[in-house]
């Protein structure tokens, strides 16, 4: 029975110790969260205008694309909640901050947070718990229960490479962590790309199983009245602060579009309409434009780096009718 | 609990520690620990459902006690009939009760006669269909005088809910499990380590091979219609080995376990997808199962003997009551009368005992012939595969004509994972058959592997095993048997 337990603790003790230099390395890891976070007080000087929102603004639009000093803080299955936060733990530093231009999708008012590592990983980078949240297990150990193993050795596989090939560590961070991919573009003011357009998704039965997952997330959800009331407190400590919120949506594919749930676009057209009023702010709503082709997507609802070129451009354009 | 899980990985140790340190001097006490830790561990996912277990153990150590006095046998049988009742009973009604409603309504609708089906909102206990078989095992030996009732209620009760095959099997006959309960175990080192190299196995088995497929099979079912044929060719083959990895994965972490705390469970599975037929196949998938309805239904119903008439009646009773044992679904039922359909020809033309040994046995590369007969054999399983997998009967059969109107041959897209991702779990699952194929002679794959390595080499192949099994365990998925 010793010579078992022996055995035993000899096996696990290399285990036990990679285990904690994974924690180690993990904690100092950078990730796109903490790229974002950093390279907003980087700029907190410069920032003139703030996008916040989910992946559809993550890759949709461009802070290159405008006149003046642009900073992208949105981030994937990033819900009003930490749009919200992100804004207000910055709001002091960022001086010239005059446009906050707040991402209002299909499915944004139905979600209070997207459950799952995302918010951890989120967590690890911007510190924003979500109050009802555990973090418990997350703080203990980021290689066994936040980044979780596989995700952790892609991280540590893609900064080897990246130190192989004499990359500038600045410049090369692992940005997409939920699949442990590191996109080769480099983060400029919080942007990152998609490249290209995936043709195969481009199809009806894609388009309707895509609807089906919001469809289901918002018949199901009971959050909407929390989600409002987050969106509430984010507006009116923005606009006592003298900086004006917008809102936006990003443009989503012609064809995609006549698969949405009617009823559902209308809720959202009477909540964006009673928000602007009560509020009295601008929809810069952009999810009904059929202006943008097949080209400038990466698939129906996001916008590719073509796409979002174009569509920042957009923005700028009707964001100097405010400044003339 | 899963076993795939933290709470596992504390909670094996703390028995384990507390069952051969605290309690090794006492076996009361050490069959009352189990008891315990085997009802925690079933507690941790419900606790309300405890109680049909310690109803349905009661129920058959009070059976078992009162047919060993009873010597009228019409007494006896009540006696076998009530605890026939309470357990199949209370399968029927967490597990089946929607699906006869149901079916009933629409047969009426469908001869003109609209009919609203009563559903109830029942939530099926995990495990049931296990311990419910296991326990009536027990009864109707008894009844049938091949063992002696227990009168030792906490060997009885820790029989009936041993927490390494409490929820998913392997259902033990208590002819073989129950004695050993009754004996002092003592602490064997060759077994322990056995018992920790198949749960290693087993886990690599859940975590590497069936989660990893599970991803890309939930995708290709989901939205088979974007897919062409050969994707869906290839969804099927990944759910032969999802299926495979997720319930013989279990099987050995169950049997490892076990032999943890000195039992000796039996193999559940013994390398199938190398049956060179589909009778073979069948004595080498979910053997406890196969030969319980073997001995319970299929050997009382007259088995092979009588009119050819009673041996193909026999024969489809036995594959779709093992088909609709796995869920109320008509997709299970076709599975099963789709596997008796593939039995059929060998039985009628006595070539179903044919392959009763190993294929390729004592050798490493197998002949031609045995390489076309297990490739038949395993492709006419895929195809079951796909009723056993889809939502409903109607999903299964768009599947397939989607399969056979799509059938060209291309570079496989998966929207839920990049081609990388596909090709590591095809050379994961070229590296898996490997192993298994040159383990195929053992209890389980590594069984023989590494025995006469020395020790560095032998650390690096657990070592290897382990780093593969953290990082897939991203994809943590419940173990698919959980749910029947």
């Amino acid at each position: 029975m010793k010579s078992f337990f022996k055995k035993i603790l000899f096996f696990i003790f290399p285990l036990f110790v990679a285990a904690i230099m994974m924690d180690l390395y993990l904690v100092n890891m950078n990730s796109l969260y903490k790229e974002k976070a950093s390279g907003l007080l980087d700029h907190a000087n410069e920032i003139e205008i703030l996008i916040l929102g989910n992946s559809h603004a993550t890759y949709g639009v461009d802070p290159s694309g405008f006149s003046t000093f642009a900073f992208n803080i949105a981030n994937v299955g990033q819900s009003i909640y930490f749009d919200k936060e992100l804004t207000l733990q910055n709001l002091n530093k960022l001086k010239k901050l005059k446009y906050v231009l707040i991402s209002l999708d299909y499915h944004s008012l139905y979600f209070s947070r997207q459950r799952g590592e995302r918010n951890i990983w989120s967590y690890y980078g911007n510190g924003i718990k979500y109050p009802t949240d555990n973090y418990k297990k997350a703080d203990i150990s980021p290689f066994l229960f936040g980044y979780d193993p596989k995700v952790s050795f892609s991280l540590v596989k893609k900064n080897i490479l990246n130190k192989w090939e004499f990359r500038n560590e600045d410049y090369f961070i692992d940005y997409d962590v939920e699949l442990g991919v590191s996109l080769t573009d480099t983060t400029m003011k919080g942007y990152i790309s998609f490249s290209g357009t995936e043709e195969f998704v481009f199809n009806n039965e894609y388009y309707i199983n895509r609807i089906k997952g919001f469809d289901n997330l918002i018949n199901c959800s009971t959050e909407k009245e929390l989600v409002l009331n987050e969106l509430g407190q984010l507006i009116s400590t923005l606009q006592s602060n003298g900086i004006k919120p917008i809102f936006f949506s990003t443009p989503t594919f012609k064809e995609y579009n006549t698969f949405l749930d009617s009823s559902i676009i209308n809720d959202n057209l009477i909540d964006s309409k009673n928000l602007c009023k009560r509020y009295n702010i601008e929809f810069f709503d952009y999810s009904i434009n059929h202006d943008f082709i097949k080209d400038e997507f990466f698939n129906p609802d996001h916008l590719n780096k073509k796409g979002a070129a174009r569509f920042s451009k957009m923005l700028d354009s009707r964001l100097k009718l405010y400044n003339n | 609990m899963l076993f795939n899980s933290i709470e596992f990985a504390i909670f094996l140790p703390i028995v384990f520690i507390l069952y051969w340190f605290a309690t090794n001097k006492n076996l009361k006490l050490q069959n009352l620990l189990l008891l315990g830790a085997s009802y925690f561990f079933y507690a941790w996912w419900d606790w309300r459902f405890l109680s049909l277990i310690v109803f349905s153990s009661t129920i058959d150590y009070l059976v078992g006690l009162k047919l060993s006095s009873t010597t009228n046998e019409s007494n006896r049988k009540d006696l076998l009939l009530t605890s026939i009742f309470v357990n199949i009973g209370f399968l029927g009604f967490f597990k089946y009760f929607n699906f006869f409603s149901e079916s009933f309504a629409q047969a009426f609708t469908l001869f003109g006669q609209p009919f609203e089906a009563s559903r109830l909102n029942i939530i099926l206990p995990v495990g049931i269909s296990f311990y419910t078989f296991q326990t009536l095992s027990y009864s109707i030996d008894v009844y049938k005088r091949k063992m002696a009732p227990t009168k030792d209620i906490i060997a009885f009760f820790s029989f009936v809910s041993f927490f390494p095959q409490l929820v998913a099997g392997p259902i033990e006959r208590a002819a073989n499990l129950l004695p050993q309960f009754y004996k002092k175990r003592n602490f064997d080192y060759l077994k322990a380590v056995d018992g920790l190299k198949q749960i290693l196995w087993g886990l690599f088995k859940k975590v590497v091979i069936a989660d990893n497929c599970a991803i890309i099979v939930n995708d290709i079912f989901a939205n088979y219609t974007i897919y062409s044929g050969s994707t869906l060719i290839l969804g099927a083959i990944f759910f032969a080995f999802q299926i495979y990895g997720d319930f013989s994965g279990y099987s050995d972490i169950a049997i490892g376990t076990a032999r943890l705390f000195g039992f000796n469970i039996m193999q559940n599975f013994a390398f199938p997808y190398f049956s060179r037929d589909i009778a073979e196949f069948w004595r080498r998938w979910h053997i406890s199962l196969s030969t319980w309805f073997r001995d319970y239904l299929y050997i009382p119903l007259g088995g092979s003997r009588g009119s050819i008439n009673k041996k193909i009646r026999n024969i489809f009773i036995i594959f779709i009551v093992s088909g609709f044992w796995h869920g109320a679904n008509w997709t299970f039922i076709i599975w099963g009368a789709l596997n008796a359909l593939y039995f059929l020809p060998l039985f009628l033309l006595n070539k179903n005992r044919n392959n009763l040994n190993i294929a390729a046995e004592g050798k490493i590369i197998p002949t031609i012939n045995e390489v076309i007969n297990i490739t038949l054999t395993f492709s006419i399983t895929v195809f079951a595969w796909i009723f056993f997998r889809a939502e409903s009967v109607t999903h299964a059969f768009s599947f397939i004509k989607h399969l056979v109107n799509n059938l060209y041959i291309e570079i496989p897209k998966i929207l839920v994972v990049g081609k990388w991702h596909l090709f590591i779990t095809c050379i994961l699952i070229l590296i898996f058959t490997t192993i298994e194929w040159m383990g195929r002679e053992g209890q389980y794959a590594i069984e023989k592997y590494s025995s006469n390595w020395n020790r560095v080499s032998k650390w690096l192949f657990y070592y290897l095993i382990l780093i593969s099994i953290f990082i897939y365990s991203t994809n943590q998925q419940e173990f698919i048997y959980f749910q029947f």
